[in-house]
C-alpha cells in the first residue's frame, strides 16, 4: 500500500516537484505555440504563474493554508490565457481542499473536480482542445475507478496517463493544433506539472542538473525601472541586501546525506531576517535580507557552489518602493487610461495619444496581473480604462479587473496592437468616464486589423505549406497566405481584405526591422494601387510582429 | 442721421458678388509666404484659391504665417468712408483669433477724436468665416433700413453667438503648425483617418470637440450637426467653404440638402487666412442656429 494521506510537508515537496518539472520543460512547452510567429510563451508563462504561487506560500504546516496561499500568489501572478486558466484551476483545488489538515484520495479527486469546474466558470467561451479538457478529462474519465483501496501513487498515476491521453487528442478538437500538427501547448504545461507531482509521490529525483540557469523566472519578468540615484554618497545601509541564490550541494565538499537544512537555517536566522529556505534534492534554495552577505555566502559554500545568484541593494527597493508611493500620492484623476504595448514607437506613441500609464508587454507581451495591477495603482484614478491589446492576456486583464478593489476598472477587449492605436486615436479626453470609455470603444471596433510577420518554422496556411523564414499575413487572428518577401507579402495582405476599393484610411506599424526605405516604398505601392485609401506609416519599433496594419471598417 | 457703412475683414470669406451685393468693405489682412508678403485679398486677384492651395500642397514644410490688419489699412479704409460721410460698423474677426480689432479699436478711437460727431463701432464678432461674412450681411441689411450704427451693433452683439460653425481638415498637420485650434496635445499626434469637428466655442475660439474616423463621416457628422442646429431654415442660407475640394463641398451640400430645406446652400472658397490655419481640403459649414454655449478647455 502507498501513500494514502498528505500532509503538508510531503504537499509542499509535491508541489515543488511539479514547478521544478515545469521549470526544466518550459521552452519545450513555448515551442508548441500554434502561431508559426516566435512570440510562443505558454511555458514561459505558465511557468512564471507557478512561480508566483509557490514564492506566496509562508504558512507551511496546514494544507489548506498552503493551497490558499500558492492559489492567490498564482491569481496575482497570472501571465498568459495558459496561466490564468492554471490559477483558476488552483483557485478551484484551493476550495475544494478547505479547512483540510491532511489530504485522503477521496478529498483531492473532489478538489480536482472543483478545480476544471472553477477554470470553466472563469471562461464566456470554454473552448475544447485546450488545457481547460486536460484539466477536466483528466480528472472525470478516471473518477469511477477510483476506490477505497487507492492510494496516491495510484491515483497520481490514473490522472498523469489520462492528461497525457487528453492531450494527445487536442488536435481533433481544436482544428488550428490539427493544421500545425501540434498539441494544446497549455494542456502540455498542465500534464508535466503533474507529471512532476507523480515523480515526487514515486519518490524519484527530478534531475536537477536540468534545471535551467533562470530558475526564478527573473529572466523573464520586465526589469522594473530603478533608479539607482537613491542611493547616494550621504545614504546609510539601513535595510541590508535582498540575497537570493541556488546552492548545488557537492558531494566533493561534504556528505550530503547528513547535510542538516535546520543547521543552515538557523545560521541564516543569526545574519538577517526575511529568510526563506529549503532544500530540494541536492539543491539548496536561500532568501535573505542581510546586511553582511559574505557572511552567508562564505557559509554557504562551505556545503556546494552557486546556480545562481542574485544580489540587491535593499535602500534601494525601499527608496524605490517610497518613490512610487510618492507618485501614487499625487493628485488623484477622475479617469486614467492603462494600456499595453511593445515597441518604442508605439510606446511613446501611446502616450502621445493620451494614455496614462503605458505598460511594456515585452516581446512576447505576456503581462500578468500583478504589473496591471500595479499600473491601475500608479495610475490612480476613479475610473480606469484597461486596453490589454493582445488577445492572450484577456483573461490576465479579467482577472486584474476582477482583483482590484480601489478604482472602477473597465475593460476594453482590444485584442491587437492596431486596435489599442485605433482606440486611443478616437480618444476624447475628459472628466466624465462614459464619454471617454465611449471614445475609446468607438475607435477599438471600427478597425480591421492585420499583420505581417516572419515564420519561424514550416507551418500549413489555407492549404498550403509555408516555409521557415517566409512572411506569413494575418488578419484579426488569423493566418491568411503567405509569401517569400515581406513587400509582397503587405501589398498581398491588402488585396484578401474585402471591399478595400471602398476603404478610406489605412496605417501601417512597422517594426524596427524593416527599414524607413522599405516601408516607404510599400506606401507609394499601396497609394498606387489604392487611390482611395489615406495611408499613415508609424514606426512602431516593435520586435516581432514586422507590419501591423489597421483599415477602417 | 447718418447712413452706416459695414467694414469687416479678410477672415470673413464673403465672395466679391456678395461684397458687392451687400455694399461691404473689409479690411485686408496679408499673409507671408517664405518671408514675402502677399496681400490676404477676397477678390483672389493675385493667385486663385486653386493656386494657394496647391502652393500649400506642395510645400507642407513652408508654413504660411498670417498678418493682422495694419494700422495704416485701418486708417485708411475709416478715413475713405468717414469722408463720405457715413458712420461705420468694423464687426471683426474673432479676438481669440486675431488680435486685429485692437488696432481697429485704437484707429477708430482716435479718428474720433478727430472728426467730432462721426461714429465708428467695432465689434469683436467672436467667429470668423462665413459666420462673420453673414453678420455683415445683417448689418447691411440693417444700415439699408436705415438703422442707426449703434442699433446695428447691438444686433450683431445679441446674434453673433447664435452663429455655427462646423468644419473638419484634411490633414491635422496644419492646425498643429498655426496652433490656432484648441484641443489637447492628443489631438495633433499622429492620427490617421482621424478627423477633427471644429467648432467655434463661445470664446471665440476655435476648439476641436469631436473626433471622427475618416473623411465621409466627417462631412455627414457636418451635415447632421447643420440639421440639428439651424434655426428658421427657411430664412437662413447655410455657406459651405471649402478649401480647394469643390467634389466635397458639393457632396456636403447634397447631405445637406437631403436633411433640412433650408433658404439655399451657397458654396464658396475658404479664404486665404482661415485656409492658412487649416490646409487644403477643409470644409466648413456656416449658418445661424442654436446659441453656442461650450467653451473649450
Amino acid at each position: 500500500m502507498g501513500l494514502n494521506k498528505i500532509d503538508a510537508n510531503t504537499l509542499y515537496d509535491i508541489l515543488e516537484a511539479g514547478f521544478f518539472n515545469l521549470s526544466i520543460h518550459h521552452k519545450l512547452i513555448n515551442d508548441l505555440n500554434v502561431f508559426p510567429v516566435p512570440d510562443g510563451d505558454t511555458g514561459t508563462n505558465m511557468r512564471i504563474t507557478y512561480k508566483y504561487g509557490m514564492d506566496a506560500i509562508k504558512d507551511k504546516t496546514s494544507v489548506s493554508n498552503m493551497l490558499n496561499e500558492l492559489a492567490s500568489g498564482m491569481l496575482l501572478g497570472a501571465r498568459g490565457n495558459s496561466g490564468v486558466l492554471l490559477s483558476q484551476y488552483f483557485r478551484g483545488i484551493a476550495d475544494g481542499l478547505k479547512d483540510k489538515a491532511t489530504i485522503r484520495v477521496s478529498d483531492l479527486v473532489s478538489a480536482l473536480e472543483k478545480g476544471y469546474q472553477t477554470s470553466y466558470s472563469a471562461c464566456e467561451d470554454p473552448k475544447e482542445g485546450t488545457i481547460l479538457t486536460v484539466q477536466r478529462e483528466g480528472i472525470e474519465n478516471i473518477k469511477s475507478q477510483i476506490n477505497d483501496k487507492t492510494d496516491f501513487d495510484m491515483l497520481f498515476a490514473l490522472v498523469v496517463e489520462e492528461m497525457r491521453k487528453s492531450l494527445d487528442n487536442t488536435p481533433n478538437l481544436l482544428p488550428i493544433l490539427k493544421e500545425s500538427g501540434v498539441i494544446d501547448s497549455g494542456g502540455k504545461g498542465l500534464l508535466t506539472i503533474f507529471e512532476g507531482y507523480l515523480k515526487s509521490i514515486k519518490g524519484e529525483n527530478i534531475e536537477s542538473s536540468l534545471l535551467s540557469e533562470d530558475i526564478d523566472g527573473n529572466s523573464s519578468m520586465p526589469k522594473s525601472n530603478i533608479d539607482y540615484s537613491l542611493f547616494n554618497e550621504k545614504s546609510n545601509l539601513d535595510y541590508g541586501y535582498c540575497t537570493e541564490f541556488l546552492l548545488q550541494l557537492l558531494s566533493s565538499k561534504i556528505n550530503i546525506k547528513t547535510f542538516n537544512i535546520d543547521d543552515f537555517i538557523s545560521f541564516l536566522k543569526d545574519h538577517g531576517n526575511s529568510i526563506v529556505c529549503f532544500q530540494s534534492g541536492t539543491i539548496v534554495k536561500v532568501h535573505i535580507h542581510t546586511k553582511k552577505p559574505y557572511q552567508v555566502i562564505e557559509y554557504a559554500q562551505q556545503f556546494g557552489e552557486f546556480i545562481t545568484f542574485k544580489m540587491e541593494n535593499m535602500a534601494l527597493q525601499h527608496n524605490n518602493v517610497l518613490a512610487k508611493e510618492n507618485e501614487r500620492k499625487k493628485e488623484r484623476k477622475k479617469v486614467a487610461i492603462v494600456t499595453i504595448c511593445q515597441g518604442e514607437g508605439i510606446m511613446s506613441l501611446f502616450k502621445e495619444l493620451g494614455a496614462d500609464v503605458v505598460l511594456n508587454g515585452g516581446t512576447t507581451m505576456n503581462t500578468s496581473t500583478a504589473e496591471m495591477v500595479d499600473a491601475f495603482k500608479q495610475a490612480n484614478a476613479d475610473t480606469i480604462i484597461l486596453l490589454p491589446n493582445e488577445s492572450n492576456i484577456l483573461l490576465a486583464a479579467k482577472q486584474a479587473k476582477e482583483l482590484y478593489k480601489d478604482s472602477e476598472i473597465r475593460l476594453i477587449e482590444t485584442k491587437n496592437i492596431p486596435q489599442g492605436y485605433s482606440a486611443l486615436s478616437m480618444l476624447m479626453l475628459s472628466d466624465n468616464p462614459d464619454e471617454v470609455y465611449n471614445s475609446l470603444l468607438e475607435g477599438a471596433s471600427s478597425v480591421l486589423s492585420g499583420f505581417v510577420a516572419q515564420s519561424s518554422r514550416e507551418s500549413t496556411i489555407q492549404g498550403k505549406i509555408s516555409t521557415k523564414g517566409s512572411y506569413i499575413e494575418g488578419i484579426d487572428d488569423k493566418l491568411i497566405s503567405f509569401k517569400e518577401n515581406r513587400k509582397d507579402a503587405v501589398i498581398d495582405l491588402l488585396s484578401h481584405i474585402s471591399d478595400i476599393k471602398d476603404k478610406q484610411v489605412l496605417f501601417l506599424i512597422k517594426s524596427k526591422n524593416v527599414p524607413d526605405t522599405e516601408a516607404e516604398e510599400v506606401v507609394s505601392i499601396i497609394n498606387e494601387k489604392y487611390p482611395n485609401l489615406e495611408v499613415g506609416l508609424i514606426d512602431g519599433k516593435q520586435d516581432i510582429y514586422d507590419y501591423y496594419l489597421g483599415v477602417d471598417k | 442721421m447718418r447712413k452706416v457703412k459695414v467694414i469687416l475683414d479678410s477672415t470673413c470669406d464673403l465672395t466679391p458678388e456678395l461684397l458687392e451685393k451687400y455694399d461691404i468693405d473689409y479690411c485686408e489682412m496679408g499673409v507671408s509666404i517664405k518671408d514675402k508678403e502677399y496681400p490676404a485679398s477676397l477678390y483672389w486677384d493675385k493667385i486663385s484659391p486653386k493656386e494657394y492651395y496647391d502652393f500649400m500642397r506642395n510645400n507642407k514644410n513652408e508654413r504660411v504665417l498670417t498678418i493682422q490688419v495694419r494700422e495704416k489699412t485701418y486708417e485708411t479704409k475709416f478715413n475713405k468712408y468717414l469722408d463720405e460721410d457715413k458712420d461705420i460698423i468694423y464687426i471683426s474677426c474673432s479676438s481669440a483669433l486675431s488680435g486685429s480689432i485692437n488696432t481697429g479699436r485704437s484707429v477708430a478711437k482716435r479718428l474720433m477724436e478727430e472728426r467730432k460727431g462721426y461714429k465708428i463701432v467695432c465689434v469683436d464678432s467672436l467667429t470668423s468665416g462665413m459666420n462673420q461674412g453673414f453678420l455683415g450681411i445683417a448689418a447691411s441689411e440693417l444700415s439699408s433700413k436705415g438703422k442707426s450704427v449703434d442699433e446695428i451693433a447691438k444686433y450683431v452683439e445679441e446674434n453673433k453667438l447664435k452663429m455655427n460653425q462646423w468644419a473638419t481638415v484634411g490633414d491635422l498637420k496644419y492646425l498643429a503648425k498655426a496652433g490656432r485650434v484648441k484641443a489637447s496635445a492628443a489631438f495633433f499626434g499622429n492620427l490617421f483617418g482621424v478627423k477633427p469637428i471644429i467648432i467655434s466655442d463661445a470664446k471665440g475660439n476655435n476648439f476641436a470637440y469631436k473626433k471622427v474616423k475618416g473623411r465621409d463621416n466627417s462631412l455627414v457628422e457636418i451635415a447632421d450637426s447643420v440639421k440639428n442646429n439651424i434655426v428658421d431654415p427657411e430664412n437662413n442660407f447655410v455657406a459651405v467653404c471649402h478649401a480647394d475640394c469643390l467634389e466635397d463641398a458639393e457632396h456636403l451640400k447634397e447631405l445637406i440638402e437631403a436633411r433640412v430645406k433650408c433658404k439655399g446652400v451657397m458654396i464658396m472658397p475658404l479664404g486665404p487666412i482661415l485656409g492658412a490655419s487649416c490646409g487644403p481640403e477643409t470644409v466648413s459649414a456656416f449658418h445661424f442656429g442654436k446659441e453656442v454655449t461650450l467653451v473649450g478647455e
